[in-house]
Parts: C-alpha cells; structure tokens; sequence
C-alpha cells in the first residue's frame, strides 16, 4: 500500500466545525475531537516525558480542555492548536514537578519505557521540548495545505519539487508556503524566548 | 560580493534547496550565515520532532472518560488502571474511536480503514466470500471469517469459538495482500463474531488474506508479528 506521505487528509472545515460543537458544549463532541487529535496528543506527549508518563498527560490534556472548553475561541485558533497549547502547559507541568521531586521511577516496566523513549527524544531538554510543543501549535494553527507541505517537507524528507508534484501546487508556491512558515515559526520561537528571559 | 539575499531565500537555504549563488554568497556573508542559522533553529527542531502522532491505549479514554462524567476513574491514575486492564480483549473493542485514530496519525505506516461495527444483532445479509482461519498458536482453537453484503456495504465478520486472554494487548484483525509485503488494519477484535466494514476501495482480490495479531499497548502502529490466526478469502 502507498502510504508515503501517511496520507492522511485533513479535513479544515470539519475540524472547525467538530471545534465549534466542543465549544458549545455538545456532549458527543469530546470523543470525537479525541478520535481526532488524541493520537497527536499522546504521541507529542509520548515523546516528551516517555510512553508511561503519556497517559497521564494525555488524560489530563482531554479533562481540563473539557473542563474549560466555554473558554476556547474557535474564532482565535482551530481546536487542534489549542489542544497542542494545553499539551504543552501539562508537559511543562510534569518537567516541573519532576524536577521538584527528582522522581525516578522504581517499577521496572515503567522504567524500560521511558527509556524506550529516550532515543526518540535524543535527550531534549524541557526547553526544546517546551520549543518543539511552540512549533507544534503553530503547525496545526496554519492549516492546509502549509500544514502538509511542512509535514512533507519535514517529516518526510520529500524535496520542494516533489512535494509540488505530490500536491500538484506551482513549485513557487510550496516554497513560498515553506519560508513563510518558517519565518512564522521564527518569530514564534523568538518571541516565547524573549517572554522567558 | 554580491546583495544580500531576502528573507524568503535565507529560509529556503536553510531547508537545504538553495541555488549555487545563494550558497556562494551565505557561505562569504557573515550577516546572511547568521540569519540562516536562526531559520535552521527551527528546521533542526522540526527534524529531531519527527512525526508524532500515536495510538494510545484505551485505557486512557475510558479514565477520560469517568472523569469527565464525575465519577472517579477505575483506580485513580492512569498507569494504575492499565494494570487493571492487562485481560484486555472485551476492553479494548468498546470505545469506538480507535479504530479512526491511526487515520489521524502523520506517518503512521498503516492506515486504519474499517469501524467495528460490534456484534451484529442485525440480520446478516448474503455471505459472498469465506475464509478458514488456520490457528497458529497451540493456545487458540481454529476459526473462520466471511464477507457478508448488507445494504451495499460489504462487512467482514470474524467468527471464533473463544478469545484467549492478552497480556497487555489486544488482538487486531488485518487484511494482507499476496506476499504480506502490504497490509490494512481492519480493527480491534473484542468478542466473536464481530463485524467491521470494510472501506469500498478495497480489494479483497489485493487483500485477500484474513490475519488476527496480538498487538501490545506499545504506540507501534506496526503487525507485531504474532499471529493467531491467518486464512485466504475465497468468494462463494
């Protein structure tokens, strides 16, 4: 099966509609908008505190989005940005805490998959995993096809004129989508850093 | 020396596509290296990020779920109700969601294609394929499947005289083409007898084998290797 580019079409005007449901409070909406993104969510979390300490996160993540969800503002940004932005404070919470408590964990199972984990996150710091989470958002704040291309261009290595080939989009185009996205990504990045220090 | 280069151009060098002259000139261009390697701050993160998305367990929902309708999870945190869910099998088929899950996943190397439709209690329609599911585990008795068409759907049911219980697991029924070098998730297998529907695109001539896994909590979106029970479909 073809599945180079882990074709998965996002569908913008469905997710703004499955945002505003989960805005309103629709009780369906919660499993749907988890259908959604909560493989996202546990994947992103996975890889910054480990596969054990992601199912915590990740349930966290769904209760308090679910909890405070009269205050998202479909208007202000697609659902899947402010889920990735709640992700972030409960990851950063977690490396607080951590860091509080220099927690180690004693079960050996538990143990084995956070180390199973490591590799992946080749040893980020909370700050580059904190970065990677700001990048992230933005990711899912943009949209299609710049979201795409971004997830072609780097996650699956395709060159600029293949990605153009793959979406049909003017060459010009997706590298016009490419450096404006990394100059959102650019300042994004420079601005969290300014807030910090 | 030639002009600076714009700001568009500064990003794509640092993407690595850049002309022959825009490289000359960055590499001779204190100014345009320094902005390059602000813009490769953002690509080096993206490519140590990777694609990310992953399945998780299901106990994570059902804990998410008894939270959110006021009544405490099973045993509090989350980690502590996986262990309650090791006899996983009845467990892992009831939150219909994850069977659409993996479609979300960027670079997931599967795609999940069918919802479980769970047990029919509907009446079946005409069966138009079958297939004998040889065991391939001393644990397990053998089994069969078939393809049934009801209201212009085609449903594949997967009929076993019992589920052996999984550690830590759940079993995963697939479709494999002729070498298994492809292979579809159809869903998660919980009780016998269950149907899944199968997506109109594909071809149980292509697919045409029936293969039950036991996979673990693991995110690996990949066949574990473990089968249970494999079969060819033949039309009837």
């Amino acid at each position: 099966m073809t599945n180079r580019s882990g074709r998965v079409e996002v569908d913008d005007a469905a997710d703004a509609q499955l945002g505003a449901s989960f805005a309103s409070g629709e009780a369906a909406a919660l499993s749907e908008v988890y259908e959604r993104w909560g493989g996202l969510v546990y994947g992103l979390a996975s890889k910054a505190v480990g596969r054990s300490d992601a199912d915590d996160v990740t349930q966290q993540v769904f209760v308090s989005a679910w909890q405070s969800r009269h205050r998202y503002r479909p208007e202000e940004a697609p659902l899947g940005a402010w889920l990735v932005g709640i992700t972030r404070h409960r990851i950063a919470d977690h490396f607080g805490r951590r860091h509080r408590t220099h927690e180690v964990p004693s079960d050996p199972d538990v143990l084995r998959a956070n180390l199973g984990e490591r590799p992946a996150t080749n040893g980020l710091t909370a700050e580059r995993v904190d970065q990677l989470l700001v990048l992230w958002e933005e990711l899912e704040r943009i949209g299609d096809p710049q979201r795409r291309i971004m997830v072609l261009a780097f996650f699956e290595d395709m060159t600029h004129a293949q990605i153009a080939e793959e979406l049909s989009l003017p060459l010009g185009t997706v590298k016009s989508y490419i450096s404006r996205t990394l100059r959102r990504m650019r300042s994004r990045l420079e601005g969290e850093h300014e807030h910090a220090s | 020396m030639s002009t600076h280069l714009d700001v568009d151009d500064l990003a794509l060098v640092a993407t690595g596509e850049a002309s022959e002259v825009q490289r000359e000139h960055v590499d001779a261009c204190a100014q345009c290296r320094t902005e390059v390697g602000s813009f490769e701050q953002v690509t080096e993160l993206l490519a140590l990020g990777g694609p990310v998305s992953a399945h998780p367990p299901a106990h994570v929902w059902e804990a998410i779920q008894a939270e959110v309708d006021g009544t405490p999870a099973p045993a509090g945190s989350a980690w502590e109700s996986r262990r309650r869910h090791r006899e996983v099998g009845r467990q892992a088929g009831r939150s219909l969601g994850w069977k659409l899950l993996g479609a979300a996943a960027v670079g997931a190397g599967a795609m999940w294609m069918a919802v479980s439709l769970g047990s029919a209690d509907e009446p079946t329609g005409p069966v138009v394929a079958t297939a004998d599911l040889d065991a391939l585990e001393s644990s397990v008795e053998p089994a069969s499947a078939e393809v049934v068409e009801r209201d212009g759907r085609r449903l594949l049911r997967v009929d076993t005289s019992s589920l052996p219980e999984v550690q830590d697991g759940y079993l995963q029924v697939w479709l494999l083409n002729g070498d298994a070098s492809g292979m579809v998730t159809v869903g998660a297998l919980s009780r016998s007898g269950e149907e899944f529907e199968l997506p109109e695109g594909l071809s149980t001539n292509t697919f045409g084998t029936v293969d039950v896994s036991v996979e673990h909590y693991d995110g690996n979106p990949a066949h574990s290797g473990e089968s249970l029970w494999r079969g060819a479909i033949t039309s009837t």
